[in-house]
């Protein structure tokens, strides 16, 4: 199968799979107990008030047709309109956007960034305390939950050192270096145990690929340690950790949701949870929807990448 | 009320409050809705700045070095609540009726003593001049403010003030407070700056009731706007508002009255409170609102700090509700049992932090309608125990479970200690979190509850506070408590000629719930703001309908 | 864990199948990380039996306020809360708190995953279609997002939290499940249970699913490790264990409020989730390692 054909095949797959994620997320939201019209009127609601909130919430009709009404209007951009904000979804989602967007983008920088040169070390010294401390740490960073890492960062480096903002959103196109304090904090809690795999798989792939035949080959051609390491190998071994961050996105995704809570972060995973806190179904289907879409097309993307640099995927015809 | 979602925090400090008391007693001020008695009727709009207006100027306080007042900067807010639907008539949150209030006014205006007045120099001013009252209550004649413009560029008429009281009127609107228009009959425009309303019958806290920030004046045929771009005539305008991270204000310069110092005021939603403290201790904010319990303590009066702080008491008051309807909370030897397992300073302490007092009644500490002769029980496990005996129910025979809404931590930490409490008496309760939204709609809404406690704010006018909480038909009676006595009691008070005769009769109200128990009174909370050392005006900034705050007359040194 | 899974299911094991796992507990003596995890997690199931006979749960929610924050002593090894409640106590009970919260949900998991993987493998087709292609749905969300919804709908209590990881990680044993089916199909043994005219049900609960045992115990290891990370994140937003249940992730969403007076408050209770989670996670990947010496795997991610 050609890459074209596999990507099409993939593009179809998706396409039906979040056409059965929009009804999931409609029916999980619409068999949500708690009435947003109390919610929004609060204490102050007599029951006519609730009642007439209810009419005017479109709160009265059948199932089928307030998701119908729900799905066309998403396929021609529109979301609806927030219970408890009274904004376009539509609004409220592309404000917060970003803000995940460059959350999630930096904790995978990061993570990258550590994570690779750490898992080198570990590799080309190997059975070193060097490569024992990288274990530690990876075992360590794996074994925590994110919120906790979120939690001594705070402590340490918020409130002990005053270093860096404990909380709060700049965008990058505002201030690019508050930008940076500001989210460097989350970052570095979601990347952990992203970090963590990524140093355990460079290691692992790169010491199975300095062991086999063409490294020895290149190393007869006279090529240095370190250019053994960085061209060939670690080049080969770049596929195992396309796999670990692909594996990873759920858990990156899931986490969001956690650590924008903890940091006061306005990201869409706060908007998805104070939305289900109040009850706001339009608020909380668009930002479930939309999460499942962004997480499903990472997913695309790497297995995309991964074909682009392995052609045996796309002969595998693994949907 | 009870929320972050609607009337909310009662921002009175402790000066101004004692001020707002006395009046309170004297003319039985109602801000709120639904109150049938305890003042006089008719209100003749007063226009004189002394004596008991301590509002008006910026540098007022004792605490507050005296200066010159410096113009411009911005002042970086640190907000403790995500601000929600902007448009001010159908707002239903205190959040945003925080950050709105230096947007709009409305008609009348209401000093910190919480007096109507036309006087432009007050801490809530009025677009009306002056206002003339029928005797039977049935006509309001109303002058406006000429002069005045709305942020649009447009001039106040008698036309937006239509517009908007007929707007709020309009059930379809789904304005907050429609049922002050409950009784009106029509809004005319008499000519560009005169305007008269018709009663269809007479409804005694009309004109107080024009004060609330949720009758704001808006501009003619604005409604569709104001939601996305709110429109006023106050000292601020708004410029943007990111929903939960941060708005921003700017000063109106065609404002009409004194002020704004100030060039802007940028919000900052911070809803994590000890992100709100290490922020300002760290320069990121010029003032917040409510100081983490656990710290108050510590910034409070620490001298080192660069901080200023107020306090002000009571700025809640919290209560242990138990559904009266339903076995075993049926039985009042029961529920005065449980009174009795629950030491109110150990909760004060364990989940305020110290930070308030127990009460045994709601009436805030100083007014003249609380009644002094009651006090909270002490904990008595012996007491408790004879009276579990004495009720038509065992103590053990119960699995109850504490409906507790995590929007309060500190309830959920009180819950706790109770659990406690309740488990040595042989009283099994398990505690479940609720959401704030599953709170109203199980406990507040469908009475699908056992036991549970919840925190009112703003209940400083007693004619509204014992109506509506614990008379059989009382809107916030979802305990479901029926008492012919107190019921009683309550109507006549509302009925009395004057405040004098009033006040016996409420008291004897406190005194029928005392006895009964419908509700374990447990603490009035204090409340807080903090400010960096170069802001002044904190004493201007607590608006006197106890909710809101005005960046109006605040200013910055920037030296 | 594993030992449970072997002897529950022994009953319909066929003497090959014995050997099969004898030879699999065999080799979990010679490799350090199964032996590490194994370790941990035989410690962490004795402290879970013996600390509720020592340490009564009254005596771990006995507060006194008057001691509260008090950092770690001798009296109070782990410190004290905001209650003045010990943390050592409190942590302790927390371990029982943790293990059945990760079994349990993978119990569910793995009950409803494994029959319809298994199913999906051998039957393929349409089968194999509609069910993997309704758990391909299903794995479209970040899994906390739907346990955190499942659980807002449900109600926020420690058994429904645990019931919506169940479902969340369904669609995980699904998957294993299948494309193990897959493979013990096309073995000799069921080409012939099948020539032979066993029932398909037969073959697929008899035949199939033992023989893809081995997979599914890492599978489950390393699912438990994720489940209790998923809980204590639930039990952190609210949503799981309701206090004063002396879970871990309920004490870290408490910690959270007074992390400067009271680091031990997260300290210890972060200890013990990773413990707990490293113990299944490094037994999970060592039994991999056993399973498939030459496969690059880590952490349950495989290189496929």
């Amino acid at each position: 199968m050609s890459l074209a054909r596999y990507a099409v095949r993939r593009v179809v797959f998706l396409v039906g799979t979040l056409f059965g994620a929009s009804v999931i997320t409609f029916a999980l939201v619409n068999v949500l107990p708690g009435d947003v019209a109390v919610m929004i009127l609060g204490t102050s609601g007599s029951q006519e008030q609730v009642e007439v909130l209810r009419q005017q919430l479109g709160l009265n009709q059948p199932v089928y047709i307030r998701y119908l009404d729900w799905i066309a209007g998403v396929l021609q951009g529109d979301m609806g309109t927030s219970l408890r904000f009274g904004d376009p979804v539509a609004t409220l989602i592309a404000q917060r956007f970003p803000a995940s967007a460059f959350l999630a983008f930096s904790a995978l920088t990061i993570a990258v960034l550590v994570a690779i040169p750490m898992g080198i070390v570990a590799a080309v010294e190997q059975n070193t305390w060097k490569d024992f401390l990288t274990s530690v740490a990876a075992f360590t960073g794996i074994s925590l939950p994110n919120f906790f890492w979120g939690m001594v960062l705070i402590l340490l480096i918020a409130s002990y050192a005053s270093l860096l903002p404990p909380s709060g959103y700049v965008s990058p196109t505002e201030d690019l270096g508050s930008a940076f304090a500001h989210v460097l904090l989350p970052a570095g809690a979601l990347g952990f145990s992203l970090m963590a795999h990524i140093t355990r798989m460079t290691r692992s792939s790169l010491i199975e690929e300095l062991r086999s035949g063409y490294i020895e080959l290149a190393k007869m051609k006279g090529l240095t340690n370190r250019r053994i390491v960085l061209r060939h190998a670690l080049r080969n071994a770049f596929l195992p950790v396309l796999t670990v961050i692909g594996f990873q996105l759920g858990f990156l995704f899931g986490g969001i949701i956690i650590i924008e809570q903890l940091f006061a972060y306005p990201g869409l995973g706060r908007l998805a949870f104070n939305a289900l806190l109040n009850r706001d179904a339009p608020l909380i289907q668009g930002s479930v929807l939309t999460i499942a879409v962004v997480f499903m097309t990472s997913n695309l993307v790497v297995d995309l990448l991964y074909a682009v640099i392995d052609p045996r995927v796309t002969a595998g015809g693994e949907g | 009320m009870t929320d972050d979602n609607h009337f909310d925090p009662t921002d009175v400090d402790r000066r101004r409050f004692l001020k707002a008391t006395g009046l309170a007693g004297a003319g039985g001020m109602t801000a709120m809705a639904g109150c049938a008695g305890g003042g006089d009727d008719t209100e003749e709009p007063t226009d004189t700045t002394g004596g008991g207006d301590g509002n008006g100027d910026a540098t007022p306080a004792e605490t507050e070095e005296p200066g010159e007042i410096q113009e411009g900067g911005t002042l970086i807010w640190g907000h403790s609540e995500v601000t929600q639907n902007l448009d001010i008539h159908q707002t239903a949150t205190a959040s945003t009726g925080r950050f709105l209030n230096s947007v709009y006014d409305a008609l009348v205006g209401l000093t910190s003593d919480l007096e109507l007045s036309t006087d432009p120099d007050i801490a809530s001013p009025g677009l009306a001049t002056d206002w003339e009252v029928s005797d039977d209550l049935m006509t309001y004649t109303f002058s406006l403010r000429e002069g005045v413009t709305f942020h649009d560029g447009t001039e106040l008429t008698a036309e937006d003030v239509k517009y908007s009281y007929d707007r709020i009127a309009n059930p379809d609107t789904g304005a907050i407070m429609q049922f002050v228009f409950g009784s009106t009959e029509s809004v005319e425009v008499e000519d560009d700056y005169t305007v008269v309303v018709n009663q269809s019958e007479r409804y005694q806290p009309f004109l107080r009731q024009l004060a609330f920030s949720g009758t704001s004046i808006v501009p003619a045929d604005s409604g569709d706007t104001i939601g996305d771009e709110p429109i006023g005539t106050g000292p601020f305008e708004f410029v943007m508002r990111q929903q939960g991270n941060r708005a921003e204000l700017e000063a109106f310069d065609d404002y009409w009255g004194e002020g704004p110092y100030l060039d802007a005021v940028e919000e900052r939603t911070v809803t994590d409170p000890d992100s709100r403290l290490t922020g300002i201790e760290e320069g990121d904010f010029d003032l917040i609102n409510d100081i983490p319990l656990d710290d108050i303590n510590d910034v409070v009066g620490n001298e080192d700090d660069d901080l200023k702080t107020r306090t002000w008491s009571p700025l809640s008051w919290a209560f242990l509700n138990m559904n009266n309807t339903e076995p075993p909370f049926d039985d009042p030897d029961f529920r005065k049992a449980v009174d009795f397992c629950i030491d109110k300073q150990a909760l004060v302490e364990g989940a305020l932090f110290g930070n308030g007092e127990p009460t045994a009644s709601p009436s805030f500490p100083n007014s003249a309608f609380r009644n002094s002769d009651i006090s909270p029980r002490q904990q008595d496990f012996d007491r408790a125990a004879e009276l579990f005996e004495q009720s038509e129910y065992d103590v053990d025979e119960f699995d109850l479970t504490f409906k507790v809404t995590t929007n309060y931590p500190w309830h959920v930490d009180a819950a706790t200690i109770m659990q406690q409490f309740f488990q040595q008496a042989g009283l099994n309760v398990e505690i479940q979190q609720l959401q704030w939204s599953d709170w109203l709609s199980q406990v507040f809404a469908n009475q699908d509850f056992t036991l549970s406690m919840v925190n009112f704010f703003t209940f400083w006018e007693p004619a509204y506070l014992y109506t509506s909480l614990w008379t059989s038909d009382g809107s916030f009676n979802f305990r479901g408590y029926a008492s012919d006595e107190y019921d009683q009691a309550v109507a006549d008070a509302a009925a009395a000629d004057g405040r004098e005769e009033a006040i016996p009769l409420y008291q004897e109200a406190q005194s029928i719930i005392h006895e009964d128990v419908p509700d374990v009174m447990l603490w009035f909370r204090d409340g807080t703001v903090a400010a960096k050392n170069n802001v002044y005006g904190l004493d201007t900034v607590l608006s006197p309908n106890n909710s809101e705050l005005n960046f109006g007359r605040m200013w910055m040194d920037q030296s | 864990m594993a030992a449970e899974t072997e002897t529950g299911s022994a009953r319909v094991l066929d003497r090959y199948q014995r050997e099969r796992l004898v030879k699999l507990a065999r080799s979990i003596r010679r490799n350090t990380k199964a032996l590490v995890g194994l370790a941990l997690i035989l410690g962490l199931v004795v402290l879970a039996i013996v600390s509720p006979m020592l340490i009564s749960e009254q005596a771990a929610n006995q507060m006194n306020v008057q001691d509260r924050f008090a950092a770690p002593s001798l009296e109070h090894p782990f410190g004290t809360d905001n209650f003045g409640r010990d943390m050592f106590s409190r942590t302790l009970l927390g371990v029982r708190i943790s293990l059945y919260v990760g079994i349990t949900s993978v119990a569910i998991a793995s009950s409803v995953g494994v029959p319809l993987g298994g199913l999906a493998g051998y039957a393929g087709g349409a089968v194999d279609d509609l069910i993997m292609r309704t758990m391909d749905i299903l794995m479209s969300f970040p899994p906390i997002l739907v346990a955190m919804t499942i659980t807002a709908v449900i109600g926020p209590t420690l058994n429904n939290a645990i019931l919506a990881l169940g479902l969340v990680y369904i669609p995980y044993f699904a998957r294993v499940t299948r494309s193990e089916a897959i493979s013990v199909s096309q073995e000799e043994f069921v080409e012939a249970a099948q020539a032979l005219g066993e029932r398909d049900s037969y073959v697929l609960f008899r035949e199939v699913l033992p023989n893809a045992a081995a997979p599914i115990i890492v599978q489950a290891s390393i699912s438990i490790s994720f489940a209790i990370l998923a809980a204590a994140g639930l039990s952190f937003l609210g949503l799981g264990a309701q206090p004063p249940t002396p879970s871990w992730g309920l004490m870290l969403q408490q910690a959270k409020q007074y992390l400067t007076q009271a680091p031990w408050m997260a300290i210890f209770p972060g200890l013990g989730i990773a413990t707990t989670v490293l113990g299944f996670n490094l037994f999970g990947d060592g039994i991999r390692d056993i399973l498939d010496p030459d496969a690059n795997t880590e952490f349950g991610v495989t290189d496929e």
